[in-house]
């Protein structure tokens, strides 16, 4: 098996600031990553464009465009179509989780969460990301 | 048939039609011909024999009675001249010996009128001629030739009965004629004076004679005129005696005699009885019939003869012959089978009315039952009309091919735009599907089945809806089908459904937004990712943080029951091992375990792949491990195991609590169900977790259900169906 490069780089796109907050600690203190955060769709794909991070954590539910329409836009922009998007959401419509992974998003990590559990699922699904490319 | 076809048109004329059938028509014109043949046999018959008498009996009856009157004339006026012969004798002589005899004749025996009175009188040996001897016709044989009757009365004996007797009465002897009531009888002597005073003959009414035959008398006065020209002197009566059967007799015989095959006549005679008609004598005129017949003549002749100063009237009538010989026999026939198909006709007629009436009574029981019947189905069809007009779902029913014959208000509401115009089109053209979804629904050929299938469907004017279709068979007259199509406007339900889904949506992601924060927060402080924490501040960190935990399970729980009762709870099967998910669940319980001093004990696992969804088996066995833990006495014991049992995977959880109690074993699985009996109000919960866990189990094929565990406390157990899709299964089964 070949080495998987390390996680370095987590965008995190989400409109509640507490949340950012949470997550930006739990990502930084515990996994190690560097962390970014955007409060709208429009702001995190202008942030990926001019400089892709390794992952994007994406929320559903956000006022102008929801989680699944920012995730459209990613998968149309060809700098960051191919950057791993997981969606962190309190949505457990499982209808609406199909259509996130339908889209391609690699993992659906639901709120509330754990910092470690948080950290986790992002170090496996970059992994598997990374392992499917290889 | 017209007769009945009528009757139900005109029911004020059924009684009439059915006792007055068109059948009973031929029948009457039948016996009507009947009546007319016979009618016409009998009086053709009739007419035929009235026409043969008339045409072929009659000339001869007519001719036989005229030969018959004729003879019957000659003889009487024989009679005459005879009576008349006699008394010119008598005139010439007053006693007649031989000699004056001969010389009265003349020698001309023969032509004289006298000697054949006298051999019509005299019972003679031989004729009389010259030369006979004198008195010797006053013999016979030497035997007297009269015989002594009443005093002087003579009376020639005569073998020849049918000869008139002549007798000569001296007027002196008046007396002596009492035997022939000449003298006494009022008629008969006026009738002798008559003759006495007139010199003529003259003829008495009718006498009885001895020999039994009715007749008369002829007395011719006999006398000699002393002065010529004067008045004669009468001397005696020469007074023959006419029995009328004898004239009739000889009429007769010389009627057979001269006519050939002559009709017997029956012979009625009477004499005129003049001035003296209405004396007792006259009553009893009845002539003697001659050769009688049984039938009476139909042809009757008459005739008067007059001889002397008397007449005799006789009637002849021709008997009928026989009726068989006059009717002709086709037209017997012809009557015969008038009348046979009169009566065959009149007893048809009846038995036909008589079945006819059967009939009739037999429609009445009908048409009475018939009545009945549809007034049920009348009954019947005014229910299933009103279940059809005021139902609330659409019905429609449709014909094979989907063309809609029949809509109630409820579905031509659903089709507002179009009303009544639904009738005659297709069920295709009211419901399309929409652009890109015609594989998931087609509404021209629908199956047909008893389940509701939920569509959104486009309608005629464009309206974008959604409904709930099922579409029946229903057998239809004749062998034929009908689709009875059902459909409800399920708009209102899922614009409710959707308020309920976005409500809960925006619950769901209002109290987990700020739980994630402060779950998040709680964490990191916790551990001490910010900075070391005062011990103090350390166990008011874990409280909260574990009261956090508590909330967000109530979130989960009552997210799940909502969905399952929504039917949204789906699962994301996959092939996974239970001893991981154990393993899992474990790890996820061993701090809240370590927390009470519980020990997690688990036996040794077994790779056990089932098709599941992984993250709901967590839920699961997380539930029932926290549970477990929740209801075991401090420093208790909590034992997990899995075992194979057939093509299940068997897995347990087993605590050595307090229990379950009996009422409430049979309540566990409910929603909320909570035992406040025991220690869960001090445990806490909200009796959702069974309930969800069930439904997990459930939904994947699987069961869920309680035992207590042997010796003490709870054991909770599902069962999973194995799978052979997993590599490891095949090295375990």
């Amino acid at each position: 098996m070949m080495d998987t490069p390390p996680l370095r780089s987590v965008l995190h796109i989400d409109d509640d600031p507490e949340i950012r907050e949470v997550v930006a600690l739990a990502l930084n203190r515990v996994g190690g990553f560097e962390v970014r955060s955007a409060p709208s769709g429009r702001v995190g794909l202008d942030l990926a464009i001019s400089d892709p991070p390794d992952f994007i954590l994406l929320d559903f539910m956000m006022p102008e465009l929801d989680g699944l329409s920012v995730l459209a836009l990613f998968k149309a922009e060809p700098g960051v179509r191919d950057i791993p998007v997981a969606f962190l959401t309190a949505h457990a419509d499982p209808q609406v989780r199909d259509r996130m992974r339908a889209l391609g998003a690699v993992d659906v990590v639901d709120k509330p969460f754990r910092a470690a559990d948080l950290v986790r699922r992002v170090e496996a699904s970059w992994t598997e990301h990374q392992q499917r490319r290889g | 048939m017209a007769v009945e076809g009528e009757t139900g048109v005109r029911g004020g004329e059924q009684v009439a039609s059915r006792r007055l059938p068109a059948a009973v028509v031929p029948a009457l014109l039948t016996l009507l011909l009947g009546v007319a043949l016979t009618s016409f046999g009998v009086r053709t018959t009739a007419m035929l024999a009235g026409d043969a008498r008339s045409d072929q009996q009659r000339q001869q009856a007519e001719a036989a009675a005229e030969t018959f009157f004729l003879a019957l004339g000659q003889q009487l006026a024989e009679i005459l001249e005879v009576v008349h012969g006699v008394a010119a004798l008598f005139e010439a002589s007053s006693v007649v010996d031989a000699g004056e005899f001969a010389t009265f004749t003349d020698g001309s025996l023969e032509r004289n009128p006298a000697i054949l009175a006298l051999e019509y009188c005299m019972w003679l040996p031989g004729p009389l001629d010259s030369n006979t001897p004198p008195g010797a016709w006053l013999e016979r044989g030497g035997a007297p030739m009269y015989e002594r009757g009443h005093d002087n009365m003579r009376v020639p004996l005569s073998p020849r009965p049918y000869h008139t007797p002549i007798l000569f009465v001296e007027p002196r002897s008046y007396a002596d004629l009492a035997g022939l009531d000449l003298a006494f009888e009022p008629k008969r002597r006026a009738t002798l004076e008559a003759a006495r005073t007139t010199g003529d003959v003259a003829i008495t009414p009718r006498i009885e004679l001895i020999q039994g035959d009715g007749g008369f008398l002829v007395v011719v006065p006999v006398g000699r005129r002393l002065v010529p020209g004067g008045t004669p002197q009468v001397d005696g009566y020469a007074i023959g005696v006419v029995r009328l059967s004898d004239v009739v007799d000889a009429a007769s015989e010389d009627l057979r005699r001269t006519v050939v095959n002559a009709p017997q006549l029956e012979v009625e005679a009477r004499l005129d009885d003049g001035d003296n008609s209405g004396s007792a004598d006259s009553d009893d005129d009845t002539s003697p019939v001659v050769d009688a017949q049984g039938d009476a003549g139909i042809t009757e002749f008459s005739a008067t003869i007059d001889f002397g100063s008397r007449q005799m009237v006789a009637t002849a009538r021709a008997p009928s012959p026989a009726r068989a010989d006059y009717l002709d026999r086709s037209v017997v026939l012809v009557a015969c089978g008038g009348l046979v198909l009169t009566l065959w006709s009149t007893i048809w007629v009846v038995s036909q009315i008589n079945r006819r009436e059967e009939v009739g009574r037999l429609v009445d029981a009908r048409t009475q039952q018939l009545a009945a019947s549809m007034q049920e189905l009348a009954g019947r069809e005014a229910q299933l009309r009103a279940i059809f007009e005021t139902a609330v779902d659409g019905l429609l029913l449709c014909e094979k091919d989907g063309t809609i014959v029949a809509a109630n208000p409820a579905a031509r509401r659903l089709f507002a735009a179009a009303g009544e115009t639904v009738l005659g089109t297709s069920l295709g053209k009211q419901l399309r599907a929409p652009l890109g979804r015609e594989d998931r629904i087609s509404l021209s050929d629908p199956v047909v089945g008893t389940r509701w299938v939920e569509n959104e469907v486009i309608l005629a004017d464009g309206t974008g809806v959604d409904i709930e279709l099922v579409r029946v068979g229903l057998p239809y007259t004749g062998g034929a089908m009908l689709d009875l199509v059902l459909i409800r406007d399920i708009r209102e339900r899922k614009q409710v459904d959707r308020l309920q889904r976005q409500f809960i949506a925006m619950v769901n992601h209002e109290l987990r937004t700020p739980m994630t924060a402060l779950l998040g927060a709680l964490e990191l402080v916790r551990g001490e990712a910010v900075g070391p924490v005062p011990p103090a501040v350390m166990r008011l960190i874990v409280i909260a943080s574990t009261s956090g935990d508590r909330l967000v399970r109530i979130i989960n729980d009552m997210l799940d029951v909502e969905g399952l009762q929504a039917g949204r709870f789906q699962l994301v099967p996959d092939v996974v091992d239970l001893s991981d998910i154990i393993d899992e669940a474990v790890r996820a319980n061993s701090a809240y375990a370590a927390g009470g001093g519980t020990t997690i004990e688990v036996d040794p696992l077994p790779v056990a792949h089932v098709m599941g969804d992984r993250g709901r088996l967590v839920q699961v066995l997380t539930n029932l491990l926290s549970n477990a833990i929740k209801f075991s006495p401090a420093r208790g014991w909590v034992t997990v195991g899995l075992r194979r049992d057939g093509d299940e995977w068997v897995g347990s959880v087993a605590d050595r609590g307090d229990g379950v109690s009996e009422d409430f074993v049979q309540r566990l699985f409910h929603p909320f169900a909570r035992n406040d009996q025991t220690n869960a109000r001090r445990v806490g919960g909200t009796g959702l977790g069974l309930f969800i866990a069930r439904a997990i189990i459930e939904g994947h094929g699987g069961r869920l259900w309680y035992e207590p565990r042997a010796g003490g406390g709870s054991m909770f157990l599902f069962a999973l169906r194995a799978t052979r899709a997993g590599p490891d299964m095949q090295g375990q089964a």
